[in-house]
C-alpha cells in the first residue's frame, strides 16, 4: 500500500467514524430526552441504545453519499482518470459461472460480449470459459445445446469452452477455484460475469490496460448498472439503481481508497495473486456459521488486500451491466442467501491482517441484515413501553417523603422532530443524486425534469412501503441463521417472473396477521401511539396486494409508457445492449427432434453426439459398478424414461458408453417401449432445417 | 414400425440424403439380423466416413453425426469440444493449509 494511501485511509476512516459516531450519541441522548418521563429505566435505556445503533448505522449510509456527490461533481470517481496505453499481450479469460440457468440467455450474454470484443481487434487476448455447476440433468443437456449453437454461430476461431463439474463444492467460489486450478496458470487476468453480466468490449480492454498499468492491483470492480427490466418491482428497483447507484459507490470508492468492495461478477481480477491468497477454507463448525463461506466475494477481496494487493472499485467505468431480481420475493429470496453469507462474516471481522477498511465492509453487510431485527426491536420495545404506561398508573410520589409530585412528561413535538430528522437523513441521499443530475444536465436521461422528479416520489413511495415487509423477512433471515439454519443453494430468478396470489399469501400472510395483532393491541390501550405504527403495520396490512401487482408485467410497461422510472440506457441504448436485443432475436437452433433435456440427450442423433463428445473416458470400473450400469440400462429400456430418478439420469449422463448404448438400443425399441421413449411420428422433424439448407454430398 | 423404417427415421432426423438412406439402410439390414442390431451396423457405416485414429468406433460415429447436425466439420468439432491444455497448479493457500 502507497504511503500516501495509507494516510488516506487513514483520516478518511477516522473522519467517518466521527462523522457517525458523534451524531449517533447525540441522538441517542436526545431519544432519552424525547421519551416519556418518568419512564422505566431499563426499557429507556434499551430503547435510546437500539436507536442510537440504528442512527448511527443510516449515518454512515448519508456520509457515504455526501462523500459520493462531492466526488462525482469533480470527476474524482475514478482511481486513474488517465487512460493507460495499450499494451496487449496479455492473456485473459472471461468467465461466466452457472448454475441452472437459463442457457439460451447465459449464451445470449456471451455471444455479446464476444461481438462487442470483436469490434476492439483485441480478441486474440481473450478466451471464454462457460463454467457449469448445474446438477439438473435437463438443464445441463440445455446448456450444452445452447454453447454448441453459440459455437456454430461465431467464427471457427472462436475460444469459447464449456466445463460443467461433477461436484459443485465450495459453490461459485469452488467453481471459480477449480477454474484456476485447471487453466489459471495460463491467463494474466480473469473477468468473473454473472450468468446476467454483460461487457462492453471498449470496457474489457480498458480493464486489461489498466491492469497493466498498475501492477499492484488486483482487482477492479465496475458499477454494474441494471438493466432489462419490466415488471414493476424491477423497473422502480432498476431506476433506483441507475440514479443513486453511482453516487453511493462513488461514496464508497472515496471511503475506502484502495481496499474497496469486490461484489463477485463484472470484476477483473489478477489471477497468481488470486490463486496464491483467495483460496477460501471450510469454516469450522456446524450450522449457518460453519462450512462454506456462502458470500465468498468480500472474503475474496479482503484476502488481497491483506496480501497487499490494491482492490480498486471503480464507479466511473461505464459499460457494465447485470439484471436483477423482477419480483419482490425473488429479491427476499437472494437476500436469504446473502443474509446468511454476510452474518457468517462475523468469524471472520477480527481475522488476522485485514485491512481495516474491509472489516468495516464485514460489518457492513451484517449491519444491512442485522440492522432490521434493531428496527423490529426498536418498534417492540417502543410498544411495550406505551402498552406499561397504559396499564401502570403513573406514581406521582416515587420516592417517600416528596414535597412535590412528579408529573409524567412527554414532549410529542420533539418526537416528531426526531422523526422528521430521521427520515431526513434517509432520504437527503436521494436528494443529493437528483441534484447531482441536475447540476450534470442529464434530466432527458431520465425522461425529463418532471419524470425524475414524480419517479423520485412515487420510487421513495414505494421504497418506504416495501422497507417494513423487507424489515420483517430480514429480521426472519438473521433469526433462522442466528438459530443454526442454513440455506440452501437454489438457482436466481431472473426475467420476467411474477408473484402468484397463492405464493404471496403463502409469504406475506404472517406479515397481515401480526400487524392486525399489534395494531389492534396498540389501538385499544394507546390510539394516539397507533397512528405513529401505521407506516409499519399498514406496509405489512397491504403486502400481499402490493407484492403481487408490482411484480407484474402490465403496471411496469404502464410507467414505461408515462415515462416514469426511465433509465438512461432505456433512453439511449448503448451499443452493447443493441447487440444483445440482435443476438436474442435470432432463433433457437433446430433441432433433430422435439425432444429437450435427458431425454434429448438419450435419444436425439445430435445432442446424444455432443454430449458424448464433451464427456471423458470412464476410465476402469469394478466389476459391481459395471453389472449396476448394466442393470440400470436394462430397466431403462424396460420402463422407459419416467421410472428413471433425477440420480440415474445424471449417472447416465456422466457415463459416455453406457449413453451411446442407451442411445442405439432406444432407436432399436419397438412397440409400447420405442414409444415409451421416442416421439411419436407425427412430432418427428423429416429433417432439422439447418440441415436441409446446406445438404451436401451425403 | 418395421426396423427398415426406423433406420429411414434415423437417418432422416439427421437429414440425410433419400438416396443415401436407402443405400445406408440396405447396408444396415443386409445381415437380416432383427433387432437392435441394424443399428449397430449404422454405426459402423457411420464410423466408416470419420477418419481413422478419431477414437473406438462408437467414438467417430458420434463425432460423424455431430457434424452432420452442426454443419461442420469432424475436425472443427474436435477443436471446439476440446478444452484448452490443463497446467494444473493448486490455490496456494490450500495447499499450506494441508
Amino acid at each position: 500500500m502507497a504511503g500516501n494511501d495509507r494516510w488516506a485511509s487513514f483520516w478518511r476512516g477516522g473522519l467517518l467514524a466521527l462523522l457517525v459516531l458523534m451524531p449517533s450519541v447525540v441522538a441517542s441522548q436526545f431519544m432519552l430526552q424525547v421519551l416519556p418521563h418518568p419512564g422505566f429505566l431499563i426499557l429507556n435505556g434499551a430503547l435510546a441504545t437500539v436507536f442510537g445503533l440504528l442512527f448511527g448505522w443510516i449515518s454512515i449510509g448519508l456520509w457515504i453519499s455526501v462523500a459520493g456527490a462531492l466526488v462525482l461533481l469533480w470527476h474524482r470517481a475514478s482511481t486513474d482518470r488517465s487512460d493507460p496505453v495499450a499494451m496487449g499481450g496479455a492473456r485473459t479469460a472471461l468467465v461466466m459461472p452457472v448454475f441452472r440457468e437459463d442457457p439460451i440467455r447465459v449464451c445470449a450474454g456471451l455471444e455479446t460480449v464476444y461481438r462487442s470484443l470483436a469490434g476492439t481487434g483485441r480478441m486474440a487476448e481473450f478466451d471464454f470459459f462457460i463454467l457449469s455447476d448445474s446438477n439438473d440433468p435437463d438443464v445441463l443437456v440445455e446448456e450444452e445445446v445452447a454453447w454448441a449453437a453459440l459455437c456454430a454461430r461465431l467464427p471457427p476461431s472462436a475460444r469459447v469452452f464449456y466445463r460443467r463439474r461433477r461436484s459443485n463444492i465450495k459453490r461459485k467460489s469452488g467453481n471459480i477455484a477449480d477454474f484456476c486450478r485447471r487453466w489459471g496458470a495460463r491467463y494474466r487476468y480473469m473477468v468473473v460475469l454473472d450468468a446476467d453480466s454483460l461487457m462492453s468490449g471498449p470496457l474489457l480492454t480498458r480493464l486489461v490496460d489498466k491492469m497493466e498499468a498498475h501492477p499492484a492491483v488486483g482487482l477492479i470492480q465496475t458499477l454494474p448498472a441494471t438493466i432489462h427490466q419490466h415488471t414493476l418491482f424491477g423497473r422502480v428497483q432498476q431506476f433506483a439503481n441507475r440514479l443513486y447507484g453511482p453516487v453511493f459507490a462513488a461514496g464508497l470508492h472515496f471511503w475506502h481508497v484502495g481496499a474497496g468492495h469486490y461484489w463477485g461478477h463484472n470484476a477483473i481480477i489478477r489471477v497468481e495473486p488470486f490463486m496464491r491468497h483467495c483460496g477460501l477454507p471450510r469454516l469450522p463448525g456446524g450450522g449457518a456459521f460453519g462450512g462454506e463461506i456462502m458470500s465468498h466475494d468480500f472474503v475474496e477481496g479482503a484476502l488481497l488486500r491483506r496480501a497487499g494487493w490494491g482492490v480498486w472499485l471503480e464507479p466511473g467505468l461505464e459499460g457494465s451491466y447485470e439484471e436483477a431480481p423482477p419480483t419482490l420475493l425473488d429479491e427476499l429470496k437472494r437476500d436469504r442467501r446473502w443474509a446468511q453469507g454476510n452474518m457468517q462474516h462475523g468469524r471472520l471481522i477480527f481475522a488476522r491482517g485485514l485491512a481495516a477498511a474491509h472489516r468495516v465492509v464485514f460489518l457492513n453487510g451484517i449491519m444491512s441484515y442485522v440492522s432490521s431485527l434493531l428496527w423490529l426491536l426498536l418498534l417492540a420495545l417502543s410498544s411495550i413501553e406505551v402498552v406499561f404506561h397504559a396499564l401502570v398508573p403513573p406514581s406521582y410520589f416515587p420516592r417517600a417523603h416528596m414535597l412535590f409530585p412528579i408529573w409524567p412528561v412527554w414532549h410529542p413535538h420533539w418526537a416528531l422532530m426526531l422523526f422528521w430528522f430521521t427520515v431526513a437523513i434517509l432520504f437527503l441521499p436521494k436528494l443529493m443524486a437528483v441534484l447531482l443530475v441536475l447540476i450534470r444536465r442529464q434530466t432527458r436521461s431520465f425522461g425529463g425534469f418532471i419524470p425524475l422528479v414524480s419517479g423520485v416520489f412515487l420510487e421513495s413511495l414505494l421504497s418506504a412501503l416495501l422497507a417494513p415487509v423487507r424489515m420483517l423477512f430480514h429480521t426472519v433471515f438473521v433469526v433462522s441463521v442466528l438459530a443454526g439454519r442454513k440455506t440452501h443453494w437454489g438457482p436466481q430468478a431472473r426475467g420476467d417472473a411474477s408473484t402468484s396470489w397463492r405464493q404471496a399469501l403463502r409469504y406475506h400472510s404472517g406479515g397481515t396477521i401480526l400487524a392486525i395483532a399489534w395494531g389492534s393491541a396498540i389501538y385499544l390501550l394507546s390510539p394516539a401511539y397507533f397512528w405513529w405504527l401505521m407506516p409499519v403495520m399498514g406496509a405489512w396490512l397491504i403486502a400481499i396486494p402490493v407484492s403481487v401487482w408490482i411484480s407484474r408485467v402490465g403496471p411496469g410497461r404502464a410507467a414505461r409508457r408515462l415515462g416514469l422510472f426511465l433509465t438512461p440506457e432505456e433512453r439511449q441504448p448503448p451499443p452493447l445492449l443493441a447487440i444483445f436485443a440482435q443476438v436474442r432475436a435470432t432463433p433457437p437452433p433446430a433441432r433433430c427432434t422435439p425432444l429437450r433435456g435427458f431425454l434429448a440427450a438419450v435419444v436425439d442423433p445430435g445432442v446424444n453426439a455432443l454430449h458424448c463428445a464433451l464427456l471423458r473416458g470412464r476410465g476402469t470400473r469394478s466389476e459391481g459398478a459395471e453389472l449396476a450400469r448394466r442393470q440400470l440400462v436394462l430397466n431403462a429400456l424396460k420402463g422407459g424414461p419416467q421410472t428413471l430418478d433425477t440420480a440415474d439420469r445424471l449417472r447416465l449422463l456422466t457415463d459416455r458408453e453406457t449413453l451411446m448404448v442407451l442411445h442405439w438400443r432406444v432407436w432399436g425399441l419397438r412397440g409400447v417401449r420405442a414409444r415409451n421413449w421416442l416421439p411419436a411420428e407425427g412430432e418427428r422433424p423429416v429433417s432439422p432445417v439447418w440441415v436441409t439448407v446446406a445438404q451436401a454430398s451425403v | 414400425m418395421t426396423v427398415r423404417a426406423q433406420l429411414r427415421t434415423y437417418l432422416a432426423v439427421l437429414g440425410v440424403a433419400d438416396e443415401w438412406q436407402t443405400r445406408w439402410v440396405d447396408l444396415a439390414t443386409d445381415l437380416g439380423v432383427p433387432g437392435g442390431q441394424p443399428f449397430l451396423q449404422l454405426q459402423a457405416l457411420m464410423a466408416r466416413e470419420v477418419a481413422a485414429g478419431e477414437g473406438d468406433e462408437a467414438a467417430r460415429a458420434a463425432l460423424w453425426r455431430l457434424s452432420r447436425w452442426l454443419q461442420v466439420s469432424p475436425g472443427a468439432i474436435e477443436a471446439m469440444v476440446t478444452p484448452p491444455p490443463l497446467e494444473r497448479r493448486s490455490m496456494a493457500s490450500e495447499r499450506r493449509r494441508r
